[in-house]
């Protein structure tokens, strides 16, 4: 669960600060850290995710959320909550992949065994 | 698998795929779209820097999001204008100077080719450069400068959330606003109102029926006279003679009908859309003087008919610098100025006046194939000579042309033949001065004096009021003296000097009035002065129909009130189906009468009663407007059918005279011109006019349903359509129900993207007052409350009250939504 929180606060601020490659970053480094646990790539992208819906809530609370969802769809031709689903999933995926990357070097790597 | 995820997220993350932009920094919440959110409210109190300001600029935003702006110099001023409608319309300045200077390949790809081609083909963006040039030391270039600093330093301030929707989506990016670009955008204007379709009518008519016969369809006079400068009748004139019947084709035209569509290919083949009833992109203006208003005071109304779009093209705000300027209207978002507005003591308004400003000449070069020099009076000239590259969005190079230039204008070959254009929208002009002075006028006669001193192309017809009880209108404008007849629709032989322009119609004889004794002025695009005046007068295809209306409206009321005023803006009454419907009545009366044999008789029967039902009012619940409009459609195409281009490729015309032809048609019953050529009798008059009448029946039955249902309500057929800049649906207003049609003082036309685009009414008493509104609203962020929050009240018709304040403390909590201050920039 801290791990969760941690990536959620780390991935909205390096968003805000970097970009948002920054996602996959901070994944990279969760799942160095956590490399042991073979949940981690899952948290990584539920905390990625957080992260992003996070931001979004602060636009949400800024301003006409729903109005832009709605001019976004309809300039696109797609769903709105399409785009919504497709934002917080390409964060999730993002976290998820680089996290499992670096599980994977981790053990790769021999530097740790892992949990048997 | 998970190098493969990771892979294909950061791929569809960062690339472009197809239309789609780059997924990652376009989603992500902290800074891509959705991050518009949070700018899609303006911040309660803001705080910005200016470089180059001279000192702070309070800016108060009012309940209707118009910025009142307090400066201490009009260059401040002007900074902070050019710092708003960044602000708000950011990415309509970029695209206008994209379209303007004939740079569109760079967003849309070779889609735009063709467009940007006629665009510098033309010269626009060539004439552009010279007059920045030429102007580069005046004062009110300087105000230019200080306007695109305002622009400047907001695109540097901007803070990444910031970026507009659609930069996002297309993948672009702001750039550096320069001087340059507020010529690009007034040469675009140009471009839409300097150019007049009657001469290539006429020309492709020529083609087809002969010259003589092109000429009374075609006339320079129109047959309907109610003139803007009054001609001291009491009522329209129908100046109605028989045409002279269809003659033989004269090939010589061929070139002249050539000439448009190689120097202006994109607005011929919108010209030549014969489906359309006639366009809606005009304008009206209308003036009383207090002997005649209800408060005894002078009252202006203007609105300007130009595309509707989203963000429109209007953007409403007040400058004010103590002692200096106090001028509130509309700007156009690149123009450094208030466009149509008024102060504390003058209101003006435009409309446009379709003279003829632009000439062919047919040129003699040293090397038909490719030309470095051609011959003026016995004497080899250099040609210039530039070469035009067209980028894609990437950067690659999807064409180069070579352009050529005589000292009257753009050269091209054409049908074998070089031909060169002069046309005033190219040349030295200084309307930006005009518009800049005119803001400092303190009666109608120096507002007069000011534009016609300062105002070239296109020409205008301004109207202006004020609080002195005067009003006045004239066509001010550059118009040529040509050798000769004077007539500009001939193409010239360009080897002689002596055919060139031989100077400029002086003032005196601009169509003009001052403070007539009828007691109103009004314009709406008409021939501006009665030919038995000034015989002179070289325009265009002058549709009368707004202007028999709004002048028939005006003589009755002798007390008109500011909200008669507002209502004649959205008048349903039409002058063309006053004088059409009788003709159709009378028509099939003739045809339907006792012992006459017709084979249609019940269906005749029936329409001629629906249509006699009629009130002649486009209203939106009317359910007979329909009839009468598919009527007209098919009386235009059985009369005109000389003129179909290829009948095995269907009904299109080269060519369709204007209806006040066709009314004056009407009044010979015999003419050769109502024989259809393709059936072995010949059709007279009434012959037509009631086989349109049942032909329409038909038509609007199988289309609309029985004729009491609502499928025939106007609001069912007639729509006004307001596209986003980028034509995306989900970012237009599209099928909004709205009063008027073809012909009404609020037009429709049939694809609902023209019409009223600003509406203003003021009241010049000893305090003046205004009411307005436009289709959209301040902001161009669709995501924004202010992007079409005034679309309510203007598709009703109503108006809203600007707020006027001297100081900005005068605008009180209660009418603010936000404030922002504008400081130097150390």
């Amino acid at each position: 669960m801290i791990m969760v929180v941690i990536v959620a606060l780390a991935t909205a601020a390096a968003t805000w600060l970097v970009g948002w490659w920054a996602v996959a970053v901070i994944a990279l480094i969760a799942g160095f850290l956590y490399a042991e646990d073979p949940a981690t790539p899952w948290r990584a992208a539920i905390g990625a995710a957080l992260g992003w819906l996070l931001l979004l809530v602060i636009d949400m609370a800024a301003g006409p959320f729903g109005r832009l969802a709605s001019a976004l769809g309809g300039a696109m031709s797609v769903p709105w909550p399409a785009l919504l689903i497709v934002t917080v999933l390409l964060a999730a995926l993002m976290g998820w992949s680089a996290a499992a990357i670096a599980v994977e070097a981790w053990r790769g790597l021999g530097l740790k065994s892992a949990p048997q | 698998m998970s190098l493969s995820i990771l892979a294909g997220s950061l791929y569809v993350g960062a690339i472009h795929i197809g239309a789609a932009p780059a997924l990652g920094p376009f989603l992500e919440p902290a800074h891509g779209v959705w991050a518009l959110s949070r700018s899609s409210t303006m911040p309660a109190v803001a705080r910005a820097k200016i470089l180059n300001l001279g000192d702070s600029v309070t800016v108060v935003y009012d309940d209707r999001a118009v910025p009142h702006i307090f400066a201490t110099t009009e260059a401040d001023a002007y900074r902070a204008l050019g710092y708003v409608v960044a602000r708000d319309r950011l990415f309509q300045l970029y695209l206008q100077t994209m379209a303007g200077s004939g740079r569109l390949t760079e967003i849309a790809g070779a889609r735009a080719l063709e467009l940007d081609r006629e665009t510098r083909g033309l010269g626009l963006p060539r004439a552009a450069a010279q007059k920045v040039a030429a102007t580069d030391t005046a004062a009110f270039a300087t105000l230019g400068k200080a306007y695109a600093d305002g622009i400047n330093a907001y695109i540097q301030q901007m803070p990444p959330g910031e970026l507009p929707l659609e930069f996002r989506l297309t993948g672009t990016r702001p750039m550096e606003w320069h001087p340059i670009d507020s010529y690009h955008l007034f040469n675009r204007m140009g471009y839409t109102l300097a150019y007049i379709a009657t001469e290539i009518d006429r020309a492709a008519a020529a083609v087809k029926v002969g010259m003589p016969a092109a000429d009374a369809l075609f006339p320079d006079a129109t047959p309907i006279q109610e003139p803007i400068q009054p001609n001291g009748q009491h009522a329209p004139r129908y100046d109605f003679r028989p045409l002279p019947p269809p003659g033989r084709p004269d090939s010589s035209a061929v070139l002249l009908a050539a000439a448009t569509d190689a120097f202006l290919p994109a607005r011929h083949v919108a010209l030549r859309d014969d489906d359309d009833p006639p366009s809606a992109l005009a304008s009206n203006n209308w003036a009383v003087s207090p002997k005649r208003s209800a408060n005894g005071h002078a009252l202006l109304a203007g609105d300007p008919h130009l595309d509707l779009t989203l963000p429109s093209i209007w953007y409403e705000a007040h400058l004010v610098v103590p002692g200096k300027l106090d001028v509130y209207g509309v700007t156009i978002p690149g123009a450094p100025c208030i466009i149509i507005g008024f102060n504390r003591d003058v209101a003006w308004t435009f409309t446009n006046t379709g003279a003829d400003v632009l000439d062919y000449y047919i040129e003699n070069v040293d090397d038909t194939a490719h030309p470095a020099k051609y011959m003026v009076d016995g004497q080899w000239r250099k040609l210039e000579r530039t070469f035009e590259a067209y980028h894609g969005k990437d950067g690659r190079t999807l064409a180069v042309d070579t352009m050529y230039f005589t000292h009257r204008g753009p050269m091209r070959r054409i049908r074998g033949h070089w031909l060169s254009m002069r046309w005033t929208v190219l040349e030295a002009n200084t309307e930006l001065r005009a518009l800049q002075e005119i803001s400092h006028a303190t009666s109608a006669a120096a507002l007069q004096d000011m534009m016609a001193r300062w105002w070239r192309a296109p020409a205008q017809n301004m109207l202006a009021a004020d609080r002195g009880g005067h009003i006045a209108i004239r066509s001010n404008g550059r118009y040529p003296l040509r050798p000769g007849d004077g007539k500009g629709s001939i193409i010239r032989d360009g080897t002689a000097s002596a055919n060139d322009w031989r100077g400029e119609l002086p003032i005196a004889a601009f169509p003009q009035s001052f403070d007539p004794t009828q007691g109103y002025l009004a314009s709406a695009n008409q021939q501006p002065i009665d030919p038995r005046v000034s015989v002179g007068w070289w325009g265009g295809s002058y549709d009368p129909w707004r202007a028999l209306r709004i002048n028939e409206l005006l003589r009755k009321d002798s007390a008109v009130t500011v909200d008669a005023m507002r209502g004649f803006q959205t008048d349903p009454g039409s002058a063309r189906a006053d004088l059409f419907v009788p003709s159709f009545l009378l028509g099939a009366q003739n045809v339907l009468a006792p012992g006459r044999e017709y084979a249609n008789r019940a269906e005749l029967t029936e329409a001629r009663k629906l249509l006699g039902e009629w009130d002649h009012r486009y209203t939106k619940d009317n359910r007979r407007a329909v009839l009468f409009e598919e009527a007209m459609r098919e009386l235009s195409s059985r009369t005109w059918d000389e003129f179909i281009e290829d009948p095995a490729a269907g009904p299109r015309r080269v060519a369709t005279p204007p209806t006040a032809v066709l009314a004056e048609l009407l009044s010979d019953s015999a003419s050769a011109w109502w024989d259809n050529r393709s059936t072995p009798q010949v059709e007279h008059r009434d012959d037509i006019l009631a086989a349109s009448l049942v032909s329409a029946l038909r038509t609007t039955k199988s289309r609309y349903g029985d004729p009491a249902s609502d499928g025939w309500k106007w609001d069912h057929v007639r729509f006004a359509n307001i596209f986003h800049l980028l034509r995306l649906p989900g970012l237009s207003a599209l099928k909004l129900p709205v009063q008027g049609g073809v012909g009404t003082l609020s037009p429709s036309s049939g694809t609902g993207v023209h019409g009223p685009s600003w509406r203003m009414v003021v009241d010049l008493g000893p305090e003046l007052k205004a009411w307005s509104t436009y289709p959209g609203g301040q902001s161009g962020n669709p995501a924004s409350i202010r992007y079409d929050d005034r679309l309510p009240i203007w598709l009703k018709g109503e108006l809203a009250p600007v707020r006027f304040p001297r100081t900005s403390a005068e605008l009180d909590a209660p009418h603010r939504s936000a404030s922002l201050k504008l400081v130097p920039e150390p």
